[in-house]
């Protein structure tokens, strides 16, 4: 059975994980531009540019969308990383 | 020019109600400088709106291309939360705190356009720098 400490250390170990991708080498390797991609996924081109930079997570509908549009599994494109 | 870019002669639809509106809106100040350089500011805002990748641009509808995407909508919220927030204490302040300052208008009329103001400068932040 866990103790509180345990527990705690569990939710400090979830919180420290990022979402890693590479949307700019995908749509790169495709040759379309911000506002292609954006077009095709249904965000705005500053999205993709926050989304390329790690700065915006995309919600789940979004990467289902991008792994839809890049013809990949969501499995494919985005990964989590422990930091 | 940058294949990035929207390009304008695609949304004349857009601009030319746009204008219309902003026709409307100013035609309250007359043939004025002010009314021209309201007419000015609102053409460009619609203009910047479209450009700026701040919004979700669809093509297929020519009359209505703009839309907020998810982390626009999130972007809005925070602006409306923080434009609510700044309101209400700049109203408090003239209202309570500050009741001699002369600001040549009521403390609510000041309270509402701190709250205008930071509405449109946090979406700015949030969508530009986020």
């Amino acid at each position: 059975m866990s103790s509180p400490l345990d527990i705690s250390q569990d939710i400090k170990h979830t919180l420290l994980v990022t979402i890693r991708h590479d949307i700019r080498a995908e749509r790169r390797s495709r040759g379309w531009t911000q506002q292609q991609l954006a077009e095709r996924v249904g965000l705005a081109r500053q999205s993709i540019i926050a989304l390329e930079k790690g700065r915006f997570d995309p919600t789940l509908e979004t990467a289902l969308r991008l792994a839809a549009v890049f013809d990949r599994t969501v499995d494919d494109l985005f990964q989590l990383e422990e930091e | 020019m940058s294949q990035n870019a929207v390009r304008l002669k695609n949304f004349l639809p857009y601009l030319l109600t746009r204008a219309v509106f902003a026709l409307v809106i100013c035609w309250e100040f007359g043939p004025t400088l002010a009314g021209a350089a309201a007419f000015l500011l609102l053409c460009g805002g619609f203009v910047l709106y479209l450009k700026s990748g701040w919004f979700h641009v669809d093509p297929n509808r020519p009359l209505a291309p703009l839309s907020r995407d998810e982390r626009g909508q999130w972007a809005q919220y925070q602006a409306l939360l923080r434009a609510v927030q700044l309101g209400l204490l700049a109203w408090a302040t003239f209202e309570f705190l500050l009741p001699g300052l002369s600001l040549g208008t009521s403390a609510g009329h000041a309270g509402f356009q701190v709250g205008m103001l930071s509405y449109f400068a946090v979406q700015f932040y949030y969508l530009q720098f986020t």
